[in-house]
């Protein structure tokens, strides 16, 4: 990368050379590029420099955001080769898996140039360091509305589930994917049994099975759901099956059932067994929910 | 070449537990406990430094935000966009056992980041980030100075120019959306009476981040998470329309998030212990209307008491370092589950938010 001429600009201070409370201290070299990069602020100057500018101070720190309103406005006004950029995306994103400015960096490259066929294979590297990494799923719901790719995304989303069933990430974007296509859900039913079985101290596919059904009368009006009714499909004899084994999971469904059909005396036994013997972290929780249902008796 | 990496929920979680079970035993049986040999490999039990008793230390807290607070050094580089953060998480700290600061010097270094919002430093753009924690500092200090340090019509303006139509929130100028965001302009609209408008839509906003789990997510869809199930319901709870979200749902993901094993709270399914989710896990239950406390609380400041370092300051567990941001949310967690000191929405004392209050109550007179 050339270094550029910035004669012409006067180096703009932080805080004029006194020492603030913090008594922050800064290397040379960053501190003389965040000098310009202020001064740049204040001039709003878009070419070539400030854009290989932004590049150096990424380097140095790449959650700073405010390179990044610099740097689009380059990518822009100036007509920078979009795929150049994205290289040095991948490049800092596997540097910084969890920041913030990266991601919303891709997304906002991908969403102008609409070249997203490297993003899946792009988002399995990353996965592969995280599984659960929070940004990559966040851009990954929002790629797969972008370009409607929830048809292969359903496919997609297995490798996760089966590299790692415990993994609450992959859970959630299944629910995200099926809430937007048409599924059978009786499939749907067997593929979870399957996955209790494999696991059933599993606390993500639990949560998910009880996500499609609703049971109790509060609703989110803003949420978009589906949902169906548990009397309708078999469920209530196989999630019995785990009660016997003292699966919290599965005893906190079956209670909130037996609330439902009004079996009021065999969700507080329920309840009872949990906070003492089988959940005796949350026993506070279970000895309200008994005074509730004690309430509807 | 990307390999399967199986169960690695259960890997992880293998670890932790591991660490603290044996951690926990030594706590209860002292020098007559043996760990097994396994153990000094495990990462989260190596570098652990023992305590000699599980009160909280606070005087040590104070002593290491004092020093947090006073000189950060070249560890900025990392924050160097988000130096607010650098005053506000020890100084929480200090302001919740009255420890005297310079009012003067912190005004002075906050008034050089603010721009009609606050950015993360002097000439940065505006950030609600940087915003949240600036402000929240200045009601920290709570005094007449501090409070009219800030600039409402120019905040104002900044809320206008990050709200998107349908009432959520970039960060900053062409920054990304997320709950974050709606949170922090909620409550400053609130407390500041600033323009109802620039909110609209956003309670409904909120409501639509919450899962099939029970809890909220960053967007629509995203995974619940500690984070942002606390800004969505305090900013709900702000402006008292918890309603719109099913309660019962959110509060059964809530108490699931506290581990058996370890007492602490975790902030996803399946996820590890984290001490800064006693915060954000933890403030949700004061923001709930049930009049009993629904966790296991004892648990909670155990786990918090073994989360310090016997120098000063709190980790996010044994293994890892204590640093600013830990230490400042623990402590928020520990005094709330007791309902002392912090106010559970604003995350400041109970006292500084109260002046400040009645000081811009005064002034919509």
């Amino acid at each position: 990368m050339a270094e550029h001429d910035w004669s012409d600009v006067q180096r703009l201070k932080q805080y004029e050379g006194n020492p603030t409370i913090l008594n922050l201290k800064y290397d040379e070299k960053y501190e003389k590029l965040m000098d310009y990069c202020r001064a740049i602020i204040q001039s709003n100057e878009i070419s070539i420099r400030v854009y290989d500018l932004t590049t150096s101070l990424l380097n140095f720190n790449a959650s700073n955001y405010n390179l990044y309103i610099i740097r689009r406005k380059c990518l822009q006004q100036l007509n920078l080769d979009l795929d150049q950029e994205m290289k040095f995306v991948n490049d800092l994103t596997f540097k910084n898996e969890k920041c913030y400015q990266i991601w919303e960096h891709r997304r906002q490259i991908i969403d102008w140039t609409k070249k997203y066929d490297y993003e899946i294979q792009f988002l399995q590297e990353i996965l592969g360091s995280d599984n659960k990494n929070y940004h990559a799923w966040q851009y990954r719901i929002w790629l797969c509305q972008q370009f409607n790719l929830f048809d292969q995304e359903i496919k997609n989303v297995e490798y996760f589930i089966e590299e790692d069933v415990g993994n609450n990430s992959a859970w959630n974007y299944r629910y995200f994917l099926l809430v937007h296509l048409d599924f059978d859900f009786e499939q749907e039913l067997k593929y979870i049994k399957h996955q209790i079985e494999l696991k059933p101290t599993n606390e993500a596919v639990w949560n998910y099975l009880r996500g499609w059904f609703r049971v109790d009368e509060q609703q989110n009006k803003h949420q978009k759901f589906k949902q169906f009714k548990y009397q309708e499909y078999d469920i209530v004899d196989f999630v019995d099956k785990y009660v016997k084994e003292d699966v919290r999971f599965a005893i906190a469904f079956i209670i909130e059932i037996k609330v439902h059909e009004k079996q009021f005396e065999q969700a507080i036994q329920l309840c009872l067994r949990m906070g003492s013997d089988i959940d005796p972290i949350r026993h506070n929780y279970w000895n309200w929910k008994i005074e509730n249902i004690k309430k509807l008796q | 070449m990307i390999f399967k990496q199986y169960n690695r929920t259960d890997q992880e979680q293998e670890q932790v537990h591991s660490a603290l079970i044996h951690i926990q035993l030594q706590y209860n049986f002292g020098e007559q406990y043996q760990p097994p040999e396994e153990i000094q490999k495990n990462k989260y039990y190596q570098d652990y430094e023992f305590l000699d008793d599980l009160s909280m230390r606070i005087n040590k807290h104070i002593k290491y935000a004092n020093n947090k607070l006073h000189d950060v050094g070249k560890s900025i580089i990392g924050l160097d966009t988000g130096q607010p953060w650098c005053i506000y998480w020890p100084l929480n700290v200090l302001a919740s056992h009255n420890v005297q600061v310079d009012n003067q010097r912190i005004i002075q270094f906050l008034k050089y980041c603010q721009n009609e919002g606050f950015g993360g430093g002097h000439y940065q753009y505006s950030h609600l980030a940087p915003t949240y924690a600036s402000v929240l500092s200045l009601l920290i200090l709570a005094t007449e100075e501090s409070l009219s340090v800030i600039d409402l019509k120019g905040l104002e303006r900044f809320f206008w120019s990050v709200r998107l139509p349908n009432g959520s929130f970039i960060m900053h100028q062409n920054g990304e959306c997320d709950l974050r965001g709606a949170y922090i302009a909620v409550i400053f609209v609130k407390l500041f009476n600033l323009d109802e408008k620039i909110i609209e839509g956003t309670a409904e906003f909120i409501a639509s981040c919450q899962t099939y789990e029970g809890g909220l997510g960053s967007n629509p869809f995203s995974e619940a998470h500690g984070g942002y199930a606390f800004c969505g319901f305090a900013a709900l709870k702000c402006l008292e329309k918890q309603h719109l979200i099913n309660i019962d749902k959110l509060r059964e993901w809530l108490v699931n998030r506290q581990m058996e094993q370890e007492g602490g709270f975790n902030g996803r399914t399946n996820k590890v212990v984290d001490s800064c989710y006693s915060f954000w896990c933890g403030a949700i239950f004061n923001l709930l209307d049930d009049k009993v406390d629904l966790k296991d609380t004892a648990a909670l400041q155990k786990y918090i008491s073994m989360c310090q370092n016997p120098d000063g300051g709190l980790f996010d567990k044994p293994g890892k370092r204590a640093d600013a941001y830990h230490t400042s949310y623990s402590l928020s967690g520990y005094y709330l589950s007791k309902n002392e000191i912090f106010d559970p929405i604003y995350n400041i004392p109970k006292a500084s938010l109260e002046f400040a209050r009645a000081y811009f109550n005064d002034k919509k007179q």
